[in-house]
């Protein structure tokens, strides 16, 4: 297999619990590995995300304004 | 192109509502941004707020979750607040008898030049002098 060197960025709190976790010269083949499984996500999963979002609202039960305001509230008070 | 930020009001209430406007204004702004028409952005605040809200609306644990999954795909661009804008939504807080979370989405819509949206009414009648605030009824 070829491999082609990139440089990327990654917020340093994953970058130091990837040392922490995986040994010496392990970073790259763990980086490839988890990249591959998510790439292979986006080909299988090709439902739009905007239409799957939007079906969601058949799903759920109906409540009133002032019952949605007041949990959203909960959060705000 | 317009730019608008999006109120967890918004979103809470596109999903538990029957309200035919959030139901129609939600899916154009979505689909506008998928076509590039728009940019939609929304606080950092916005799925733990709309998570919370669904936590105390939905008796089912994995209805949340499917939401949840969901919402985190939607093409919305999450902004922080600097901590000039947090300054700024706490003060204007005060002077408009808001909560400092509702002020901070129309702080961060105003420096972002977008259109704040909103559910909320009793917000939208203290705070519409500001400008660059809608209510979706």
């Amino acid at each position: 297999m070829n491999y082609k060197r990139v440089t990327v960025s990654l917020p340093t709190y994953v970058y130091e619990d990837l040392v922490a976790l995986l040994p010496r010269g392990g970073i790259s083949s763990f980086v490839a590995e988890a990249t591959e499984d998510k790439v292979l996500e986006r080909k299988i999963n090709k439902k739009d995300p905007v239409e799957e979002f939007l079906a969601l609202r058949n799903g759920l039960p109906k409540l009133t304004d002032k019952q949605i305001f007041a949990a959203i509230r909960k959060g705000r008070m | 192109m317009n730019t608008y930020l999006l109120d967890a009001s918004v979103v809470v209430r596109y999903l538990l509502s029957s309200s035919e406007e959030v139901a129609k204004r939600l899916p154009l702004l979505l689909r506008g941004v998928k076509d590039s028409k728009f940019k939609l952005y929304s606080s950092f605040l916005l799925s733990l707020e709309v998570c919370n809200s669904l936590r105390f609306s939905l008796a089912d644990k994995q209805k949340l979750e499917t939401v949840l999954s969901k919402l985190f795909k939607l093409p919305i661009k999450y902004l922080k607040l600097t901590n000039a804008q947090l300054a700024e939504a706490a003060s204007l807080s005060y002077d408009l008898g808001t909560t400092v979370y509702d002020t901070s989405y129309h702080i961060l819509a105003k420096a972002h030049n977008a259109i704040f949206l909103t559910c909320d009414e009793d917000y939208y009648k203290k705070a519409k002098d500001l400008g660059d605030i809608e209510l979706i009824g």
